[in-house]
């Protein structure tokens, strides 16, 4: 028996005919060439079923009656009084008119008198203190509030976060738990996690991490944009946003049963630190203009670990300093 | 996957900066200078969103009333549960209201908000166990309106008998199939996403979806009687 090659011309032929549907110009392109192709009666079976599907589909349809659109717009309605509204064009216009030219006499300012204004560093951000919890959890039974799954590789929650490693490929598959809730690029806010690796490999790895882009792509589920601390083979790396090694090659302490990983950014700084101690810090390259997500997530592959202790992640949070 | 070298120990994880080709992206729309031009409702979806994000409620309202049947309905045959649907899909439009700023023109917005939909439907499944599928009739429900005997759906289709029958086996045998499966027809085929789409909005190769769509396929056909001897590698 031959595999099926999905990737052949004939293939795509057949399989988007069989998601467009008959009267679409997929189905007549592959129904044009069913004659010449070997098994042409099991395929011409397929089609059948699939005319019988469109036949169907309306099937499960559903509506949304007046009473649900209420209820959906009501809460738009409390969301958009809970936070400010849109501020009309003109009183936005006459703002920034009067933002520039204060802007411009701070800068002048600044100039003139010297010792004003300062930048904010890396330093600055690993002096304020985190005291205000956004959400939290210990993964011990549900994901817990506002934190929620995401990628291919399942996890579950049960006296910590876990990936589940069966079905592994050879390719790496992602998956993990993001906090919902996006951070305004001007809040400095930090992720800790607590981390456990009881064998560390280089086919498992837990990453902490945050991005301003949301979308968690392909096998991996990873966005495009992160600053990422990661844990393989035993030990720990960061990287920025577009992959950019930041520190790498740091042993993970076998002895501790558990890490405390945080990642800590301002609009333009991060600091990294393990156990309490920093491991790298810098300019942490995410957008400047992009509100921020965290999150956890494990990358797995290979079908022989399927036995092995996973990593886990016992808890997460996400806080705020304390308001000045 | 998108992996970079792994030269060093900690590469594997991030996807390049470059080529996400699990992204769906539309043919190269030009973004548009001046929102205002285009009348509300002959404005693309994009578009809407677009204004939605800059505070249009009445863009927003557009895309509820475009998308509202197409998420209530994926949620409904994938979950099988009307309780789940209004529950799930009032936090569909809930969130991307609220997280309209995450939308990046010119992305597809069926894209963006299946994304979500499928999101908020795993994690529901995994926080609660699954409830037996209900008969609307026995729920309470204000202003959902759902149709889902397969048999009603199959006279509404075609007068011949033989026919009606093979529908209703077939949409009721939908509920058999693997997950996966289910979700490849439910989204190519009833929701009609392309490849490319589904590929952003599940994270899987298109290769590996049409794999699973014609499977599931294979096993519907099997439903009308259909003597199939393909070889089965995903069974």
């Amino acid at each position: 028996m031959t595999e099926l090659d999905f990737e052949s011309e004939q293939l795509q032929l057949l399989t988007d005919a069989l998601r467009a549907g008959p009267g679409t110009p997929e189905w007549r392109a592959a129904l044009a060439t069913l004659d010449s192709i070997p098994a042409s009666d099991e395929y011409k079976a397929l089609y059948t079923a699939r005319e019988r599907l469109a036949s169907g589909r309306q099937y499960r349809e559903v509506r949304a009656g007046a009473g649900f659109t209420r209820k959906i717009f009501d809460a738009l309605d409390q969301e958009s009084n809970a936070t400010p509204k849109a501020v009309p064009s003109a009183n936005l216009i006459a703002a920034i008119s009067a933002l520039v030219i204060l802007s411009v006499l701070a800068i002048v300012a600044y100039i003139i008198i010297p010792g004003s204004g300062k930048s904010t560093t890396p330093q600055d951000l690993s002096q304020l203190y985190f005291v205000n919890t956004l959400s939290s959890s210990n993964f011990d039974g549900d994901l817990g509030m506002q934190w929620a799954a995401f990628g291919p590789l399942g996890v579950e929650a049960r006296n910590g976060l876990w990936p589940s490693l069966r079905s592994l490929s050879e390719n790496f598959r992602g998956g993990g738990v993001f906090y919902e809730r996006s951070i305004e690029a001007d809040q400095p806010f930090a992720i800790e996690a607590t981390v456990r690796i009881p064998k560390p490999s280089d086919d498992l790895v837990v990453q902490v991490f945050i991005t301003d882009d949301p979308n968690f792509i392909g096998e991996s589920a990873t966005s495009e944009h992160e600053l990422v601390w990661l844990a393989r083979g035993g030990e720990a790396s960061v990287l920025s946003p577009g992959g950019h090694v930041e520190a790498q090659g740091i042993k993970l302490p076998l002895a501790r049963k558990s890490n405390d990983v945080r990642v800590v950014v301002n609009r333009d700084d991060a600091v990294v630190e393990m156990n309490g101690q920093r491991i790298w810090a810098g300019k942490n390259k995410l957008d400047p203009q992009k509100a921020r997500m965290a999150g956890v997530r494990f990358l797995a592959r290979g079908p022989g670990h399927a036995k092995d202790p996973p990593p886990a992640v016992e808890s997460a949070r996400v806080v705020t300093p304390a308001k000045q | 996957m998108e992996r970079r070298a792994a030269t060093a120990k900690p590469v594997a994880a991030a996807a390049p900066a470059s080529k996400p080709t699990g992204k769906a992206k539309s043919a190269a729309a030009p973004e548009p200078t001046d929102l205002k031009s285009v009348p509300l409702g002959k404005a693309s979806d994009e578009e809407l969103m677009r204004r939605a994000q800059n505070g249009d409620r009445q863009a927003f309202s557009l895309i509820y009333e475009r998308y509202s049947s197409a998420v209530l309905s994926y949620l409904y045959r994938m979950l099988g549960n009307v309780e789940d649907v209004e529950s799930i899909g009032q936090e569909v439009f809930l969130r991307a209201f609220r997280f309209a700023p995450t939308y990046r023109f010119p992305e597809k917005l069926s894209t963006w908000l299946f994304t979500i939909t499928r999101n908020l439907a795993i994690n529901n499944a995994r926080r609660r166990k699954r409830s037996p599928v209900r008969n609307v009739t026995e729920l309470n429900l204000e202003g959902v309106e759902v149709s889902g005997d397969p048999y009603q759906i199959a006279t509404q289709a075609t007068d011949n008998v033989e026919k009606q029958e093979e529908i209703a086996r077939i949409l009721k045998a939908m509920e058999d199939l693997p997950t996966d499966q289910k979700e490849v027809i439910v989204l190519g085929v009833f929701q009609d996403l392309s490849y490319a789409q589904m590929e952003a909005i599940t994270g899987t190769k298109a290769v590996t979806l049409r794999s699973r769509m014609f499977h599931g396929l294979r096993k519907l056909a099997k439903m009308i009687g259909a003597e199939i001897d393909v070889p089965d590698k995903e069974g």
